[in-house]
């Protein structure tokens, strides 16, 4: 008999822990009392989203994972899968009884999941996965973390959803593929994140986003002792990495991918500039696309990269994330960092004006005038980028996900002149 | 129609508007009983990312921690007025 890989459990907040021989005696119950139709999960609990995604394989039926618990997501899934049960919590009325089975059951080609993107532009899009790829895509994932002193047993806490290709990955499918100890709840404010942390035994490690992060630190709140944070969704500015870095005491990994590729390269910004594809994941020779044993052949990247070799890149920008003006080209992404560099500049967000050919900004950076920023601006920044307008505002509208809702942002600005 | 706030209210919705940068709404104006996520027609249709900067905004002014994973917490954002209630409750 071969050794297996050994598997991690989601612990409650009352301090049990659940096995995922125990998550799949769930699974089977469920099935036997519900209709023989496809899941759409919903759970916001861990330990009920992996009974449910379960209770799928079980049925050899896609799980389906919205965008967001609204109509307009939902409405998405059931364009598609009409008679979808929808469920948001799964009933513990018994005690678990233990099944080692769920391996076999994995164990098909056929699609596992349906992951509707959220995006920040455009309508929800409906991505496939299999078990191979989902598994394949774990056990890169936790060889990745460890060569960022992840260790094998550690604990995670983590703000992002399950049914996002980025929480289902780190709260459901690493479990599956090392023994991490999850917390199964979705702490979302600063008080929840550090009581979920106290929660856990070290070592620790919170995943998250630039926004969650950020409302961390402009907290008083105590944080228990975290080895590693880990950020995706949005980029991480590398002042808040150094931020989270100096008042936490721990490493800073940001991770890159998207839902069709899945979690593929990370870096540690506070040190590197450059990304690292993950253990088990090349360039071709081409360097054009993907070579991966559990990707389809020939998955690209969609971002505009600079590949340095087999395994390294920088990222360039994402395919809207470029600013044309007067025939020169900048990245959005560079200009809300130069902007964010401005002393008092505490948020900022870009964005192209359709009417006019003009860059436009909004800031939150009370005491610190327009002018003052533009000129600090100039000294980094070709003049055809430097916003006008520029407009303060409180709060940068954001999607669900914490990037900068475009549509608001020119809401904002529209206004202004 | 029909709207009376109390100063406290009042403030919290002060804040709300300052802090969500809601440039059409006027604190006096927000419904007290109003979904504030909810996206019926008097409701503010909130986000949770707005949630996250409202408890940030609550913790500044009054010190008081909101937690999600309280039971109470779909209460207590359910509407200025409960929210109110929560923090009134709860400030040192």
């Amino acid at each position: 008999m071969t050794a297996r890989p050994k598997t991690g459990v989601w612990q409650r907040s009352d301090g049990a822990v659940w096995s995922v021989d125990a998550a799949f005696a769930r699974a089977s119950r469920l099935v036997a009392t519900l209709p023989d139709r496809p899941l759409l999960n919903l759970c916001i609990d861990r330990l009920d989203f992996v009974t449910v995604l379960l209770a799928s394989a079980m049925r050899r039926q896609p799980c389906l994972l919205p965008s967001a618990d609204s109509a307009s997501a939902l409405e998405a899934v059931r364009a598609g899968y009409p008679d979808a049960i929808e469920i948001r919590s799964v009933d513990d009325a018994r005690t678990p009884a233990s099944d080692a089975g769920w391996r076999a059951v994995l164990d098909y080609a056929g699609t596992a999941t349906v992951a509707y993107t959220s995006g920040s532009t455009g309508t929800p899009k409906p991505v496939a996965k299999t078990w191979p790829t989902l598994l394949g895509d774990a056990a890169c994932l936790v060889a990745a973390l460890a060569r960022h002193g992840v260790s094998d047993d550690t604990g995670v806490v983590a703000t992002v959803p399950p049914q996002h290709m980025y929480g289902l990955e780190t709260t459901v499918l690493t479990a599956l593929a090392a023994p991490y100890v999850v917390y199964a709840g979705r702490p979302f404010f600063p008080a929840d994140i550090a009581a979920a942390l106290a929660s856990l035994p070290a070592p620790r490690m919170l995943v998250s986003t630039p926004v969650h992060l950020k409302a961390l630190l402009n907290s008083d709140i105590a944080v228990p002792a975290v080895d590693v944070v880990v950020s995706a969704a949005a980029p991480l500015p590398t002042a808040l990495a150094e931020r989270l870095q100096t008042r936490l005491a721990c490493r800073v990994v940001e991770i890159y991918g998207s839902t069709e590729t899945g979690a593929i390269a990370s870096r540690e910004p506070t040190a590197d500039e450059t990304w690292n594809l993950f253990p088990g994941v090349r360039f071709d020779a081409s360097h054009a696309r993907l070579q991966c044993d559990h990707l389809p052949a020939g998955t690209a990247i969609q971002d505009r990269l600079e590949v340095l070799s087999s395994e390294r890149f920088r990222l360039l920008g994402r395919p809207d994330d470029m600013i044309k003006v007067g025939g020169k080209r900048f990245s959005k992404q560079a200009l809300t960092e130069a902007l964010l560099s401005v002393d008092g500049v505490e948020d900022a967000a870009v964005t192209i004006l359709d009417a006019a050919d003009r860059v436009a900004a909004v800031v939150v950076a009370p005491g610190v005038d327009a002018a003052a920023i533009r000129s600090a601006l100039a000294l980094r920044v070709d003049p055809v980028f430097i916003p006008r307008p520029l407009r303060h505002v409180s709060a940068i509208p954001k999607t669900p996900t914490g990037k900068p809702a475009a549509a608001a942002l020119r809401e904002l600005l529209a206004g202004a002149s | 129609m029909q709207n009376s706030l109390s100063q406290s209210e009042l403030d919290i919705a002060s804040l709300l508007v300052e802090t969500l940068n809601l440039e059409d709404e006027s604190p006096e104006d927000i419904e007290p009983e109003a979904s504030l996520f909810g996206a019926d027609e008097t409701g503010l249709g909130l986000d949770s990312i707005d949630a996250l900067e409202i408890a940030q905004a609550i913790a500044q002014k009054y010190g008081v921690q909101i937690r999600a994973d309280d039971a109470r917490n779909k209460d207590i954002f359910r509407s200025l007025r409960s929210l109110t209630e929560f923090v009134v409750a709860n400030k040192d």
